[in-house]
């Protein structure tokens, strides 16, 4: 989650709440029913167009676990097959096995996230 | 000053039938059993010299026929299956709400037929939840509603989903109370008509009966119009039918029809020609909440006084006129009644000594007739 | 496939270690399983053609692996990945937000609404809501507030078959509300001309259907204008 929000004020906090709510309901309805991915994917794509709409920034965590695609949740092993392949470098492949896109994470020595960067973290 | 009516008077409806009681098809049956409810009973008998007969057997049938005045009843109380049981499918129940507008406020009514009928507002027609048609006389946006729940066939009992979704609607939803007039006629001799407000005392609520208003007018040396049961358009020998009612209506008033006030301020009827003198004419009203049985009752009295009497006290015609409540919900059996500048609903029987009879139906506005 | 082998059928990570499970009603853990199989099952079940199911090819319990044979390598299809959308009428056609009416339970429900409370006393603290200004402000966090795994009535409604429906919402659409009853009933109400009741900390909101016709995600940054007549 957007934790640089802390500096924003209490405008979109709400909006923070529902984000985080609308998250762990998909967790939730999922593990209630595997077999009826439609909950799930509803209210993924319910929590990505109030953050599109507050143009809020999530982490990095929670936007990795979600299929661009089709807004299912990634888990790996139980909706999504995760490996590791080389091909000049490394990389880590996701593949959704609702849609069957497919994401990958080269792996970088000295690569930080913007959210683990000190800068980040700095009030501006 | 006075701004006109946009549209003029009232659009009320005059329907008049000439027919016999011998005749095989008569409606005065059928119009006599339809009309539920009977709010007052005029009867104007000229000529007519055991009247004060008339009116002493009144006072007695008065308690045979009784009906009661339960105030504040929650309506799924109707919908109780004991009361059904008991009530609604053995004999016939008659049941009119009281002090309820029709046209701004929620009315309640149950048929013989076992139909309980709801004409709603439109606020609690949305909360109440239960199926039903906009009223006949509506406009494009509704503002009341007819809801016809039949609590006769066997399908309609506890534990079935339409009675349940009916009480829960009535008895959770919104608590619907009103002041009901009721009158049972009980299908087997032996059981008294009064069980029905022993049942609703059993029940905690207060029953009380509702007494008739009898008023009794005589009036001397009255000018009467010549009818003339075959004659119905007015020629010189008898007066048409529009001027008996005319007449009749201004002696139910009390109006002064004599010559000398044929100039008064109030009013300048007078009596249509050809007309003859009565030497004593009785005028008697009798109010309360009657039912068919009352109605063909008293129809049945007025036809003994004008066809049973001898050559020498001949009563030509007689004439009783039966006036529906203004706020119930049908007029005559199943037709819509409703309250637009006027209510009413009346039926008005001249009947001759040769088993004629004329009958008049007026309408309101807001009224369905053939 | 390496990483199978190491797995149980039972779990597919390992557990907590045993001091941790030991004292875990003491710390407030409640036990959580996905099991691997369940959802297995069912992808195989909603996957699978017809006549593959019938030869009862979702049975994972009798897993063959043939030794002889050799798999051939796919190769890597770029023109395949180059969508990264999917188009209304490709959603239209996988039924993604589509909703089963059969099999939906109301008790599967349930922890979802508790979550719900959870999320809506952060939202509205139940100390909030004392005063009338409070109340007014609560209202305006009500609108922008997520009413999925919320318990709504229907109190009011042009059509009468739906007074009293009430139930936990499952889908808000831009036009309807989802609902599951206590009687594992799905039912679909539409927003229009009907009046929705929702009960918190002892005060009642209500939301009236025609006003309120945006799309949930949208909800949360409209500006709602006053209207005229909140009549039917």
């Amino acid at each position: 989650m957007g934790k640089s929000a802390k500096q924003k004020g209490l405008g979109n906090k709400e909006a923070y709440q529902r984000i985080n709510y609308l998250y762990q309901a998909a967790h939730l309805c999922l593990q209630q029913s595997p077999s009826n991915p439609e909950m799930c994917r509803f209210y993924i794509n319910t929590m990505r167009s109030v953050a599109e709409k507050h143009v809020i920034r999530m982490h990095p965590e929670i936007k990795r676990s979600i299929c661009k695609k089709c807004c299912m949740l990634l888990l790996p092993g139980i909706t999504s097959i995760s490996r590791n392949k080389k091909k000049g470098e490394r990389y880590t492949v996701v593949s959704c096995l609702e849609c069957g896109s497919v994401k990958r994470f080269p792996w970088g020595k000295n690569y930080q996230l913007w959210v683990e960067k000190p800068a980040a973290w700095q009030p501006s | 000053m006075a701004a006109p009516f946009a549209n003029g008077a009232p659009n009320s409806k005059l329907v008049f039938e000439k027919s016999s009681f011998d005749d095989p098809k008569s409606s005065h049956e059928r119009v006599l059993n339809t009309k539920y409810f009977t709010h007052n009973a005029s009867i104007i008998l000229p000529y007519s010299s055991s009247a004060a007969q008339l009116q002493f057997e009144i006072s007695e049938i008065q308690d045979q026929q009784v009906t009661y005045l339960i105030r504040d009843v929650p309506v799924h109380q109707l919908v109780d299956k004991e009361f059904i049981e008991a009530f609604v499918k053995k004999g016939q129940l008659y049941i009119l709400s009281q002090r309820r507008h029709i046209d701004t406020h929620n009315c309640a009514a149950v048929f013989p037929t076992g139909h309980l009928l709801l004409h709603i507002t439109k606020d609690t027609y949305e909360q109440l939840g239960l199926e039903g048609k906009p009223s006949v006389f509506s406009s494009l946006k509704p503002t009341k509603y007819v809801v016809d729940i039949d609590l006769k066939p066997d399908s309609f009992t506890p534990g079935r989903k339409g009675y349940d979704r009916v009480l829960w609607c009535l008895k959770d939803r919104l608590g619907l109370t009103f002041d009901l007039l009721i009158s049972w006629n009980p299908h087997d001799e032996k059981i008294c008509a009064s069980s029905v407000s022993k049942f609703f005392k059993s029940k905690g609520l207060v029953v009380s009966p509702v007494p008739w208003c009898v008023q009794t007018q005589w009036q001397n040396k009255v000018r009467t119009p010549v009818l003339d049961s075959t004659v119905v358009t007015a020629t010189e020998d008898a007066c048409g039918r529009a001027e008996a009612w005319e007449w009749l209506g201004a002696m139910a008033c009390g109006i002064d029809l004599s010559e000398s006030c044929a100039d008064n301020y109030i009013s300048t009827l007078s009596c249509p020609t050809p007309s003859g003198s009565c030497p004593r004419c009785c005028v008697l009203s009798v109010s309360g909440f009657f039912t068919p049985v009352t109605t063909k009752w008293l129809l049945e009295k007025v036809r003994n006084e004008v066809e049973s009497k001898q050559e020498k006290n001949k009563v030509p015609w007689g004439s009783v006129t039966f006036h529906g409540f203004q706020d119930s919900p049908v007029s005559v059996g199943s037709r819509e009644h409703g309250f637009f500048q006027e209510g009413d609903n009346l039926h008005s029987f001249l009947t001759f000594c040769n088993k004629d009879y004329w009958l008049y139906s007026a309408y309101g506005h807001h009224d369905l007739c053939q | 496939m390496a990483d199978d082998k190491s797995c149980t059928e039972e779990t597919l990570y390992s557990g907590l270690s045993p001091s941790i499970v030991s004292h875990g009603s003491k710390l407030g853990l409640q036990a959580r399983s996905m099991r691997q199989t369940d959802v297995v099952k069912s992808y195989l079940k909603r996957h699978l053609p017809a006549n593959r199911l019938m030869a009862n090819e979702d049975n994972i319990s009798r897993r063959q692996v043939h030794l002889s044979r050799t798999v051939k390598k796919k190769k890597f299809d770029l023109t395949s990945q180059k969508k990264k959308k999917l188009t209304n009428r490709e959603r239209k056609g996988m039924k993604v937000f589509k909703i089963p009416k059969e099999n939906q339970s109301y008790s599967q429900q349930l922890p979802l609404h508790q979550a719900w409370k959870q999320y809506m006393e952060e939202v509205i603290p139940s100390s909030s809501v004392s005063s009338p200004g409070a109340v007014q402000a609560a209202c305006q966090k009500v609108v922008k507030a997520e009413l999925q795994g919320g318990m709504l009535t229907v109190q009011r409604s042009k059509c009468p078959s739906y007074v009293g429906v009430c139930g936990i919402v499952m889908q808000e659409t831009r036009h309807t509300f989802t609902f599951i009853t206590s009687s594992d009933k799905v039912k679909c109400v539409p927003k229009e001309n009907s009046i929705f009741a929702l009960e918190l900390h002892g005060h009642i909101f209500t939301i009236h259907g025609s006003h309120f016709k945006v799309k949930a995600g949208e909800r949360s940054s409209k500006k709602f204008k006053s209207k005229p007549t909140t009549d039917l």
